[in-house]
């Protein structure tokens, strides 16, 4: 079963989205910034990570450097708010594969990380 | 709930209060219990006995006889205390003595009238005539219903 | 009208429990923003407030809330950017959202729409943000950092125009497009025609960029990566690329890729006649391989948001629902009944019957669970806490509000946020405490001018305090305005009828200011909109008291008035002294006690027909609680009597009773609504033997004495 982590300062998001993601069929772990997403990706290996940009102790985008650090070919997508252009291109220019634009869409969710998981 | 009384047939759990037999819908029953020790409560209605330990949750326990100026009432070994669930809080009623449930076809409940002693009709849902007896059937949320006169009663 | 949406209830419950805590982070920060110097940390905190509010209303379909915490974040991040300054206007807007969300929120929990209209608060959302425009400009001459790419020669028609040719490759691209295509790989041609939300069409081209270099690489794009990052996009991606992957895979890929309209992939074969040629250099674009850029120019952008906040422990959590929580309060209540059982029961045994081995195991069991129930229950009441701070947070704004509403300058400082409390006590605590404040600057503070014509700082005091004293919070209200006139409350007093002219001669100056707790006592001479002197401090002090807590007040004409509020750490168990009254036992909490004495009978001595002893030469009024409960006046035959001396709200009586139990730990349950309230009884707790005690309501009692 392939892994997904959930990183959003939000547990609403994170409910909803790993209820969709369980449902299809993915094993979901959950972090609420970027240092647990961090903690937790080199301990759990996840093969795709839904990383939101903004929140609190450490943002997406520094998260993506450092996931990136630690495993050159992690997959991330960011999941961003409009208005959030500059950042997002920031994250894929630190190697965030992807992006996903709130409020998400469940099929695009699932299309996104099936193209790069299955 | 009248028209329901009508149509169905329902299961009553039956007691005594003194020379009378009192029925009330299985539903509302929780359970059937032996005499507790009560603790009584200073200033209340004299109808209510006072409170006992129902497994850690403190409840009331009413004196029927009492509310509905019976005669009897005295606690003997057959003297149970019925815990029924109304409005969301569980209560105790002091009786003479469970004897069974019985199930009541909806048509043999008659409305009550005035010839019933003592009791205000209002307590009452209507009388069931069984073979061998009559069974008066309350309406719990009427008869554990604070009325507000006697509370006024109270504060003069 | 309905909301209709989009999530399960248990999803709105979460949304609203976070949405919660987000207000309370503006509620307070936003305060703070208009007191402090520019706080980066705080700026980015608002900010990521206003945003997740923005990103999980728009999820749950709440659209009007998506518009306005939008319409907020717009200005947030000019505001954190400093862009725009700070002002007060600014944050009484901010304060006006706020108030809408709260509406907004509202909205989901009745499942309807309510009929606040946000035209308005939008509109002046977007004026302040707008209002850099101008100024920065004429400072600085350079355009706005956010301001949208301004198209120029690449603009969409140009590439629509020239769609099919307009790839001008310069000499070292052919020079890459002959040398891989002796290598093996082949030069495709793609156009791609996106589909997707305007704002973001610049990072969507660039993802596609950049997925294509992953299967091969790409010579020449229009836009160019560097474009692409300045935004200066339409909604078409052309590009060649070399791969060696077959044209079926490409297209695979794109049909892969989302947010394309259309596409066409065609073999790329360059232009007989110019190649080899290294004509047009200087006209051709230079062009930078699209590779994924990790360090570089952006780095710095990137770092700016790398900043970890150490401040902020990084607590594991889990949310837990109250009910739960409540239900493992009653369940350790009940061990706690056991746990004395056990013990009176192991007395017993010890009493009765030879202890052998295996009543000695019991005995060592029971300790046993006896200190792993004290543990469970300490875990459980400290799982229930939560620091005041999510109470105090309300009141900065409140305070601000009402004292520009009252014209007063206050100065208002809280300590002691961290300090915890039960849940149930910090909801209970909230009006009382609101009550107190509100009287401190609308009576307690005096106007601006006053307080300089006396002499003092102009910005008057207000000092909100938390803190932890052995088994209680202390929650101190204190002032430094024009304190309370203990005469004025007595001539009060007198004219109210609450007590006698020689009754109040005889009272200390302190127990006269208390007589500010008795209901129908009021000094104000003028009744504000917001709260009249007095009034409702019999209020304040039941609700403090029906929690099992006191309230004490300190003032000095001058100089200011102190409200000392003690709670007990939760409401669920307390401590109480048990006593017997006649077959019955009562439990008086212990919070009330401040002494016991035993008397003889002969030392009790009349004063207008009451019962009173004298203790340390003050006259202690009595109860006979069996008085109160039996209604008998029964002559006691003892000699020696018991005296409980209880202590509230400045006015100490004695409760006489037959003799003292003991001390213990007690779970307060409640009557129920089909006794109602008893005089005197707060309720009832289960003891050891399993049977009912009575809880003495001890502020009901004195409130008797006083009539």
């Amino acid at each position: 079963m392939a892994k997904v982590l959930l990183v959003d300062d939000a547990a609403f998001m994170r409910m909803r989205c790993a209820k969709l993601l369980t449902e299809n069929g993915y094993a979901v772990d959950e972090a609420e910034n970027g240092q647990e997403a961090l903690e937790k990706y080199q301990n759990i290996k996840p093969d795709l990570v839904l990383m939101d940009i903004t929140m609190p102790i450490m943002d997406g985008l520094t998260a993506v450097a450092e996931i990136k650090k630690v495993d050159p070919n992690a997959i991330i997508v960011m999941c961003s708010a409009l208005g959030q252009q500059n950042t997002v291109m920031s994250a894929i220019k630190a190697g965030a594969k992807d992006f996903i634009v709130k409020p998400y869409q469940p099929e695009k969710i699932l299309s996104t990380i099936k193209r790069f998981i299955g | 709930m009248a028209e329901e009384l009508m149509t169905g047939d329902n299961q009553y759990v039956v007691f005594r209060l003194g020379r009378e037999v009192y029925g009330l819908e299985i539903s509302t029953v929780l359970e059937i219990i032996t005499m507790q020790t009560i603790t009584e409560v200073p200033g209340t209605e004299d109808y209510i006995e006072g409170v006992i330990n129902l497994r850690g949750l403190v409840i009331p326990v009413f004196n029927l006889h009492k509310k509905f100026n019976l005669l009897g009432g005295e606690i003997t070994r057959l003297t149970r205390i019925v815990v029924v669930e109304v409005e969301g809080s569980n209560i105790g009623m002091q009786v003479d003595g469970v004897s069974e449930v019985v199930r009541i076809p909806g048509e043999v409940i008659e409305p009550p009238s005035k010839i019933m002693n003592g009791i205000d009709e209002e307590y009452l849902l209507g009388i069931a005539k069984l073979e061998d007896s009559l069974v008066i059937l309350l309406d719990l949320a009427k008869v554990l219903r604070k009325d507000d006169t006697s509370m006024l009663d109270n504060f003069s | 009208m309905s909301l209709h949406l989009d999530a399960s209830p248990e999803e709105l419950k979460i949304f609203l429990e976070e949405a919660e805590e987000h207000f309370q982070t503006l509620e307070e920060d936003l305060v703070r923003m208009e007191k402090e110097e520019f706080n980066e940390d705080l700026m980015q905190e608002i900010f990521r407030a206003s945003h997740t509010l923005k990103g999980s209303s728009a999820t749950i379909g709440h659209n009007r809330m998506a518009q306005l915490t939008h319409a907020m974040e717009n200005v947030l991040d000019k505001l954190r950017k400093r862009q725009i300054e700070v002002t007060s206007h600014l944050v009484d807007i901010f304060f006006e959202c706020l108030d809408c969300l709260r509406v907004l929120r509202d909205e989901i929990i009745n499942d309807e729409e309510s009929d606040l209209n946000l035209q308005d608060i939008i509109a002046k959302l977007s004026l302040e943000a707008e209002s850099d425009a101008a100024s920065v400009q004429k400072e600085a001459e350079t355009p706005p950092v956010t301001g949208k790419a301004v198209p120029e020669q690449n603009d969409g028609s140009e590439l629509e125009r020239s769609a099919g040719s307009s790839l001008e490759l310069s000499w070292e691209e052919k020079d890459a497009v002959q040398h891989g295509a002796e290598e093996g790989a082949i030069p495709y041609w793609v156009r791609i025609k996106f589909n997707v939300e305007p704002e973001m069409a610049a990072v969507r081209t660039f993802v596609t960029l950049m997925a294509f270099g992953e299967i091969g690489d790409v010579i020449i794009s229009k836009p160019t990566a560097e474009e692409i990052e300045q935004e200066k996009v339409s909604d078409c991606l052309e590009m060649l690329i070399l791969s060696r992957a077959e044209e079926e895979s490409i297209k695979k890929l794109i049909q892969e890729l989302p947010d394309i309209e259309k596409f066409d992939v065609s073999n790329y074969s360059a232009p007989e006649s110019s190649s080899g040629q290294p004509d047009n250099i200087e006209a051709a674009p230079k062009e930078v391989v699209a590779e994924p850029v990790t360090k570089g120019e952006n780095s710095e952008k990137a770092g700016n948001g790398a900043k970890i906040l150490s401040a902020k422990k990084t607590n594991r959590t889990v949310r837990v629902d109250v009910e739960l929580l409540d239900g493992l309060m009653n369940l350790v209540g009940e061990l706690v009944i056991d746990r004395t059982r056990l013990f009176q029961i192991l007395n017993m045994m010890e009493t009765e019957h030879e202890m052998d081995d295996m009543s000695q195991d019991l005995g060592r069991t029971s300790v046993h669970i006896a200190r792993v129930t004290t543990q469970l229950q300490e875990h459980i009441m400290k799982a229930r806490m939560l620091p005041v701070e999510n109470l105090f947070n309300k009141f900065p704004r409140m305070v601000r509000d009402l004292s520009q509403k009252a014209g007063k300058e206050v100065d208002f400082i809280m300590t002691g946020q961290e300090t915890e409390l039960d849940r149930s006590i910090i909801e209970e605590i909230g009006d009382p405490l609101i009550h107190l404040l509100r009287n401190a600057v609308d009576h307690g503070l005096e106007l601006p001018e006053e307080r300089e014509a006396v002499g003092k700082n102009r910005i008057g005091q207000l000092k909100l305090q938390a803190a932890h004293e052995e088994n209680h919070i202390i929650i101190t209200i204190k002032d430094d305005g024009k304190g309370i006139d203990p005469e004025a409350v007595r001539q009060s007093g007198i004219k109210k009828g609450l007590v006698s002219e020689e009754q109040a001669r005889r009272l200390t100056d302190k127990e006269a200011i208390s007589l500010i707790f008795m209901s129908g006592l009021s000094t104000v001479k003028k009744v504000t909109d917001v709260s009249g002197r007095g009034v409702g401090m019999d209020v304040v002090r039941n609700n403090i008291e029906k929690i099992n807590g006191a309230i004490e007040i300190n003032s000095i004409v001058g100089k200011g008035t102190e409200f000392k509020i003690k709670l007990p750490l939760t409401l669920a168990i307390i401590r109480a002294l048990l006593v017997s009254i006649g077959e019955a036992v009562y439990a008086i909490p212990l919070s009330t006690v401040t002494e016991t004495i035993r008397i003889q009978k002969k030392q009790i001595e009349y004063v207008n027909n009451h019962e009173v002893i004298v203790v340390r030469g003050k006259a202690l009024p009595l109860i006979r609680l069996k008085t109160v409960f039996d209604g008998s006046i029964s002559e006691d035959e003892r000699e020696k009597l018991f005296i409980v001396v209880v202590n509230l709200a400045g006015q100490q009586v004695g409760l006489v009773v037959d003799s003292l139990v003991g001390e213990q730990e007690i779970v307060i349950k409640s009557l129920g609504k089909y006794v109602g309230d008893v005089q005197g009884i707060s309720g009832a707790t289960i003891l050891g033997d399993g049977n009912v005690a009575l809880i003495v309501d001890v502020s009901n009692l004195i409130k008797k004495v006083a009539s």
